[in-house]
């Protein structure tokens, strides 16, 4: 695809230093706030409410939810030190996490889970130092399968509370009530306009309350009326379960995994707002990235400690930001705020409480499906082959099997067959191991790090005469290969005088083979950042569109398979496939 | 992606009308036979196993599978008047009509089964004489949607067959079969290449029918029962021509199913058409027709038969590509070769055999793959965030009802039985919010030209007729008409450049979405219908576009983003032109 150069921003009224009048940032700031505190609220309601947690519980994790997502959005914005992206960036409460919540809720109540949060978060930490090494592990395609499993994990529970009404509700209060908050949703998401669309989940929320409580009495307005204007619901802290029984092993893996998934979202995120933030395009921020990683790990932390659920990055940010196209940081500071101040106000908080059991689960509904075409798209994006197909399919359909007991449910049984049964931990690890073991028995792969100018040609060449070799290539064969990577070294050189920078451009060269043919991708950045670290960045979503070159690539299609040269702001990936020749 | 342009198959043996030496024919047509022969027999056995039919119509069905299977791969191959491809298309027994298939025996029997086939069938030949019309409601997004719940509705199935082994067997026999064929399936399908991935489900189910005879619940006594040379009775289930409610509660899921195999089907024949010749052609569409034809035929057989329907097998576009033979004659002794099979008892007890468990496994590598399937269509086809909102409600939608997760006790009778069909009501909300999506946003206005200097003053007078209608600012309506201009001038530009001096037509298809316009320049030298080639070019990365860049330089400074896709014959290209904001 030929899509236009990425540099048209110039119609952004307000970049993250600038400061708009203030009566516009709180305006934006209730716009955002609004947007946001349906799924920060709704989604701990939807938790306890699954899990049987008491009321008192209840107050608190909304309380605990909306103050945590107020400081994180804050720290997100300003930035403090190696925290925050110093971007608009709105934290909330994240529905990936609810299935295994109210499973850790289930079995070992509010402790098991602080303490799954919390150790799961210092994995989140560790991503934002490590990041390449991580993203060989979690590769996109795991975490594609992980969020295709979230709906099939966490529908049943879901809809179970689609028929919870309470006693001497009219029969077609729960079909009704769910059903228009869907259509309305659905409709909405469908509408053309950008705006309409973001504003969907609230309109299908409001508008499925308002049939429950005109039409059928289900929403609870007595709440309304009891809860104080001011004040603090109770302190209901559920400490930590420091026993780590056999439970928290089981569900361990399965929160690393979400909250795994929750931090490539951040990484997506913190690209996209970078992209819309300023008026002349920049590159992307390696540093910003790594400190969006760690607020949104404090941000679990301090969930699991109050007993919450985990946060994670709202996408909203960004499409409210290239609609308004205010990026100014001070309106990511109003937003935190406005999250803070509505934790302290009871009559607010009961208002969302109040929404029927029926119009969250169909939110939940919604917000599901999106997650399914979410992880179909990550997969897609990062190259769907034969082999990853099969990974994928076979991880999805085991992970769904065992979810839904459809294999052997009768051998699984102890705490192994906690870990078993959930779907997420499977699927996710059923892609690992088959990746790993393609991997390890595959042929291995050889790296070559340099400067990019001329005088790498003898080291490019000597690694791909070595690599033809170690894989028992013909003559015909090698010299192909040297001669692409001959090429393709002239054309990044070439590229790299032609750009406006002189600073010193890196090239890393990895070579590998599947046995048929011979892939070979070559990296150059401008960078003072790890080469592999911005790789795994650049691989994430199509967030960063890439332009294609063509003209200089008509060489080496002589050569090659097939070529495909993606250029980022100052990065340049080349990847090559080379296939031998048919006698 | 700038992929090698496709004319690189210089290195082809035979094409379809060359004729190789006897011994290659019957070698290559062997080996294509069993690689296809386990699908076309475990298939129906599997469906008549989960039912609980008898012993003789198990006989019947797989015999039955494998003469329409060769019937109508000799059909596609040697083509009989508006009936067949041309070109080595295998056809066999689909897994995708597996749980409907159960559902249709287990509610009416075989006779049930057998009128709903018919029925659907007729589906398949009404799609190859108006490919355009049904496509604007059997979208690849139907049928992509569809692809993601059958793997998902045959799992109670396949949870059933799992533990199916005779009580005096040892606990272990069951697990460790399955375990046995989905981990050699999966481990040769992943490390393999070329020709040895295309063995993957026979190694599966021969890795795990050996681990069955360890365990002694490999049925070892059908085979000597057996004869050499012989037919099974005929068990002629007859049609169920009540059209009671269970067959109206079934037939929308048989007809979505039918189309998903005709979507299969058409991917397949335009992919063999290019593995086939040495020189690029264009895209055939009669032959494509013809392969549809062929394939409603097969249905239809296998409905008066009483056995699964039919599709065509992805695995001969492989085999062809790997041993670059694509001669005729080699389909033609296909055909001939599942024909023989059907008549040798002895051969069909030995797949017959094979434990539950082990085609239990089988299946779930099947589904699985037919879920990336799904996938992969889905995305090809553009999944923006619409699209997106529909696919994914769609499927949570049908695995909710399928599984009876939503309001079970409201549904009840024919509609609950309708409605309880993941494929029927997943893939039924795909084709309601698309309808809705099309009727209430803005409809696309329509071009059509020779591409000649002499359009562009006509083009120019839509275009600015659309602007206004559209309430586009004077400078979007600028833009737009520049876009117009600019590309017209590039496919003189191209028909000038090109060897053929024919005339080459346009169809623009202007469409407002939200703040953008999206124009469709097609153009295409071929006689067919322009819609209906659009139609089958959409279909499926089967055919690589290769993607022009220069001229489409200049468009750019216009238009938000472009995208040109370069066919045989036919260059398709889509920009985007947003207004400019104040």
């Amino acid at each position: 695809m030929a899509d236009q150069p990425t540099d048209t921003h110039q119609d952004i009224r307000y970049e993250p230093d600038e400061r708009p009048p203030l009566a516009l940032s709180i305006g934006l700031g209730f716009q955002y706030a609004i947007l946001a505190v349906a799924g920060i609220v709704l989604t701990p309601v939807m938790m306890i409410r699954i899990a049987g947690g008491s009321e008192a519980y209840l107050s608190w994790a909304v309380f605990a939810a909306l103050v945590i997502s107020g400081t994180t959005t804050i720290i997100q914005s300003v930035r403090l030190g190696r925290i925050g992206a110093g971007y608009i960036l709105l934290m909330g409460s994240s529905g990936a996490f609810i299935a295994v919540c109210v499973s850790a809720l289930e079995q070992g109540g509010p402790g098991l889970l602080a303490s799954l949060i919390v150790i799961a978060s210092l994995f989140q930490f560790v991503l934002a130092t490590k990041l390449s090494w991580f993203r060989r592990i979690f590769t996109p395609t795991v975490a594609g399968t992980v969020l295709m499993l979230i709906p099939v994990t966490i529908g049943p529970l879901v809809l179970g509370k689609l028929t919870d009404v309470p006693a001497g509700a009219s029969p077609a209060a729960a079909p009704v009530t769910a059903g228009v908050t869907l259509v309305v949703t659905v409709v909405m998401a469908l509408y053309n306009s950008s705006a309409w669309r973001l504003w969907a989940p609230v309109i299908g929320i409001g508008a499925g309350s308002a049939v429950g409580g005109l039409v059928f009495g289900i929403y609870e307005t007595g709440r309304i009326s009891e809860a104080a204007w001011v004040g603090l619901p109770a302190v209901v802290w559920p400490g930590l379960d420091l026993s780590f029984g056999p439970a928290f092993w089981a569900l361990l893996p399965a929160f690393v995994l979400v909250t795994l998934i929750g931090a490539l979202d951040t990484i997506g995120d913190t690209i996209a707002i970078q992209r819309v933030s300023w008026r002349r395009p920049r590159a992307v921020a390696f540093r910003s990235i790594q400190g969006a990683l760690t607020a949104d790990g404090l941000g679990n932390l301090l969930s699991g400690f109050a007993g919450t659920v985990p946060n994670a990055t709202y996408t909203a940010s960004i499409s409210v930001a290239e609609i308004t196209r205010v990026a100014a940081r001070f309106v990511g500071v109003c937003v935190g705020v406005i999250f803070v101040v509505l934790a302290f106000l009871p009559k607010c908080v009961a208002a969302a409480v109040a929404i029927p059991g029926q119009v969250v689960a169909a939110y939940f509904i919604v917000l599901m499906a999106i997650f399914l075409v979410m992880g179909m798209r990550i997969l897609f994006q990062d190259g769907l082959d034969y082999r990853k197909g099969v990974i994928v399919g076979l991880a999805f359909w085991i992970g769904s099997a065992l979810q839904l007991d459809w294999i052997f449910p009768e051998y699984f049984q102890g705490s192994w067959s906690k870990l078993l049964r959930n779907g997420m931990t499977v699927g996710g690890f059923t892609v690992m191991f088959l990746t790993l073991f393609v991997e390890l028995t595959g042929s291995r792969r050889q790296r070559l790090k340099t400067i990019l100018n001329v005088d790498a040609y003898p080291k490019v060449d000597a690694l791909l005469s070595g690599f033809a070799a170690y894989q028992g290539w013909n003559q015909e064969m090698t010299d192909r290969l040297r001669a692409v990577g001959e090429e393709t070294l002239l054309i990044l050189i070439q590229q790299k005088e032609k750009g406006s920078t002189h600073a010193e451009r890196r090239l890393l060269l990895i070579a590998h083979s599947d046995g048929e043919a011979a892939d070979l991708e070559f990296i150059a950045a401008t960078d003072e950042t790890n080469i592999e670290d911005q790789m795994a960045l650049l691989s994430e979503r199509a967030v960063d569109t890439p332009v294609e070159e063509e003209l200089s690539l008509r060489l080496l299609r002589h050569y090659a398979t097939s070529v495909r040269h993606q250029q980022y702001h100052d990065t340049d990936v080349v990847t090559i496939r080379v296939e031998p020749t048919v006698s | 992606m700038a992929d090698r342009p496709t004319d690189t198959h210089q290195d082809i043996r035979y094409e379809p009308d060359e004729r190789p030496p006897l011994p290659l024919l019957l070698g290559l047509g062997l080996q294509y036979a069993v690689i296809a022969m386990a699908s076309i027999m475990v298939t129906p056995a599997m469906m008549i196993q989960l039912a609980q039919g008898s012993e003789a119509y198990l006989s019947w069905a797989v015999f039955s599978a494998l003469v329409i299977g060769g019937i109508t791969t000799l059909v596609q191959v040697i083509r009989f008047g508006r009936f067949g491809s041309g070109y080595i298309l295998l056809m066999g027994s689909t897994t995708a009509f597996l749980p409907v298939c159960v559902s249709a025996l287990e509610q009416g029997g075989p006779g049930l089964l057998a009128s709903l086939i018919i029925i659907s069938s007729f589906f398949q030949f009404i799609m190859a004489g108006k490919l355009s019309l049904l496509r604007q409601i059997f979208t690849p997004t139907v049928a992509g949607t569809a692809m993601l719940l059958i793997p998902i509705m045959i799992g109670p199935l396949i949870m059933k067959k799992l533990v199916d082994v005779p009580e005096w067997a040892s606990p272990a026999a069951a697990p460790a079969t399955a375990a046995a064929t989905v981990l050699a399936m999966v481990v040769v399908a992943i490390r393999g290449s070329g020709m040895l991935r295309l063995w993957a489900p026979i190694i599966g189910l021969g890795a795990g029918s050996i681990t069955g005879v360890f365990f002694g619940i490999y049925d070892t006594a059908r085979i000597p029962e057996a004869e050499w040379i012989g037919t099974p009775s005929v068990v002629w289930p007859g049609f169920d021509l009540s059209f009671g409610p269970h067959f109206w509660a079934l037939l929308p899921a048989f007809v979505m199913i039918t189309f998903v195999g005709a979507l299969d089907t058409i991917g397949d024949t335009i992919a063999m058409q290019r593995a086939s010749w040495r020189r690029p052609r264009a895209v055939d569409f009669r032959s494509i027709q013809g392969s549809l034809n062929a394939d409603g035929l097969g249905n239809l057989l296998s409905g008066l038969a009483g056995t699964v329907p039919n599709t065509t097998y992805a695995a001969s576009i492989a085999i062809a590509e790997i041993t670059r033979v694509a001669s005729r004659a080699v389909g033609v002794c296909v055909g001939g070769l599942f024909l023989v099979i059907a008549f040798l008892p002895k051969l069909i007890a030995v797949v017959l055999a094979i434990p539950s468990p082990v085609m239990a496994s089988y299946l779930i590598v099947i589904v699985s793959v037919l879920f990336v399937m799904g996938i992969r269509v889905l995305v090809q086809d553009g999944l923006d965030y619409q699209k997106g909102v529909i696919v994914g409600f769609s499927f949570w939608t049908g695995i909710a009802m399928q599984f009876g997760w939503i309001f079970p006790d409201y549904l009840q009778g024919t509609l609950g039985e309708l409605l309880e069909n993941g494929v029927t009501t997943g893939c039924g909300m795909v084709i309601v919010l698309t309808l809705f999506l099309r009727l209430t946003g803005s409809r696309p206005q329509r071009f059509k030209t020779a591409v000649h200097i002499e359009a562009l003053p006509q083009m120019d007078a839509f275009l600015s007729e659309f602007a206004t209608r559209k309430r586009c600012s004077p400078e979007w309506t600028a833009q737009l008409r520049a876009v117009g201009e600019e590309a017209l001038l590039t496919f003189i530009q191209q028909k000038d450049e090109g060897k053929a001096g024919e005339e080459r037509q346009m169809l623009l298809i202007a469409r407002k979405n939200g703040r953008a316009i999206d124009l469709e320049f097609i153009v295409s030298a071929n006689k067919a219908n322009l819609e209906d080639q659009m139609a089958v070019l959409s279909e499926q990365a089967a055919e690589r576009p290769n993607e022009d860049e220069l001229s489409l330089r200049l468009l750019q400074h216009h238009a938000t983003s472009v995208r040109h896709q370069q066919f045989h014959d036919t260059d398709v290209v889509t920009v985007r032109v947003e207004s400019a904001v104040s």
